[in-house]
């Protein structure tokens, strides 16, 4: 069991500032801390990150022609 | 062979009323106005939704634009502007949350299987399917912080939310993606 001031829930907490590396420095001292010794928060922590860097990996879908399509008939309704 | 008129051609006649020369201006800029709204969001209708607000604005404001700028850069500014109110209007209340519901990490895999929705996430048909049976603002927060890559701060000025709301929001949107991930099996 991790021994440190912070619990598994207040590290789930700060899990996003955490992989962005927006954590104050002596709060991120204790995550850091927390992190290592603690099994359940470290992989927790890894499967975020990689779904993070999965989403910003996404490509930009192109759009849809009915989308277009839709578009021109709300134009045509503009007087 | 001779050239077609140019961008600035279009909406120089479509502001005296022909409406076939915008026609054309929207086919010609429409599919670069959605890349930019759509990668504000995940979410399809949403960016739909922006995408007709900025050509019916500036259908409107035609008489506004003075050459100044190129077609597409005021265009841009147009759609900016639109997509922006457009997420407010969907954002609704910002929502003040004390804390993460620990639930919400459980679902998530936190504490059991974390690795089956990392895993998923990396294979993109799961990532896009997961994406879209999340709420609109879900998908929002995660369009504009993690597909456009602003921060949570910037997020919330579009928003118009408190940036700790907005950084809730989208911890709260990355758990419950991953939660979907989780329990998606192969067609999430």
């Amino acid at each position: 069991m991790p021994d440190d001031t912070l619990t598994c829930q207040e590290v789930l907490l700060d899990l996003d500032r955490y992989i962005e590396g927006t954590l104050p420095p002596a709060r991120l001292d204790l995550v850091v801390a927390h992190v290592r010794d603690c099994p359940r928060c470290a992989a927790f922590g890894e499967a975020y990150a990689r779904t993070v860097t999965a989403l910003r990996a996404l490509p930009t879908p192109d759009l849809p022609a009915t989308a277009t399509t839709r578009l021109l008939e709300r134009l045509s309704e503009e007087p | 062979m001779t050239a077609g008129p140019t961008e600035a051609d279009l909406l120089q006649r479509a502001a005296t009323g022909d409406r076939a020369a915008f026609e054309a201006f929207v086919r010609s800029t429409a599919p670069s106005v959605w890349t930019l709204i759509r990668r504000s969001t995940a979410c399809d209708s949403m960016a739909e939704e922006a995408l007709q607000e900025t050509f019916v604005a500036a259908w409107r404001g035609l008489d506004r634009y003075r050459g100044e700028a190129s077609p597409r850069a005021w265009l841009y500014g147009v759609a900016r502007n639109q997509a922006a109110r457009t997420w407010r209007r969907r954002a609704g209340e910002p929502t003040f949350t004390e804390s993460i519901d620990e639930h919400l990490g459980l679902a998530a895999g936190w504490g059991s299987d974390p690795e089956v929705a990392a895993s998923r996430a990396e294979d993109r048909r799961h990532l896009e399917a997961a994406l879209k049976k999340l709420s609109d603002n879900d998908q929002e927060i995660l369009g504009l912080c993690d597909l456009r890559g602003l921060a949570a701060t910037e997020a919330a000025d579009i928003l118009g939310l408190q940036p700790t709301a907005a950084r809730v929001r989208l911890h709260r949107a990355r758990l419950r993606l991953m939660a979907v991930l989780r329990k998606g099996g192969t067609h999430a």
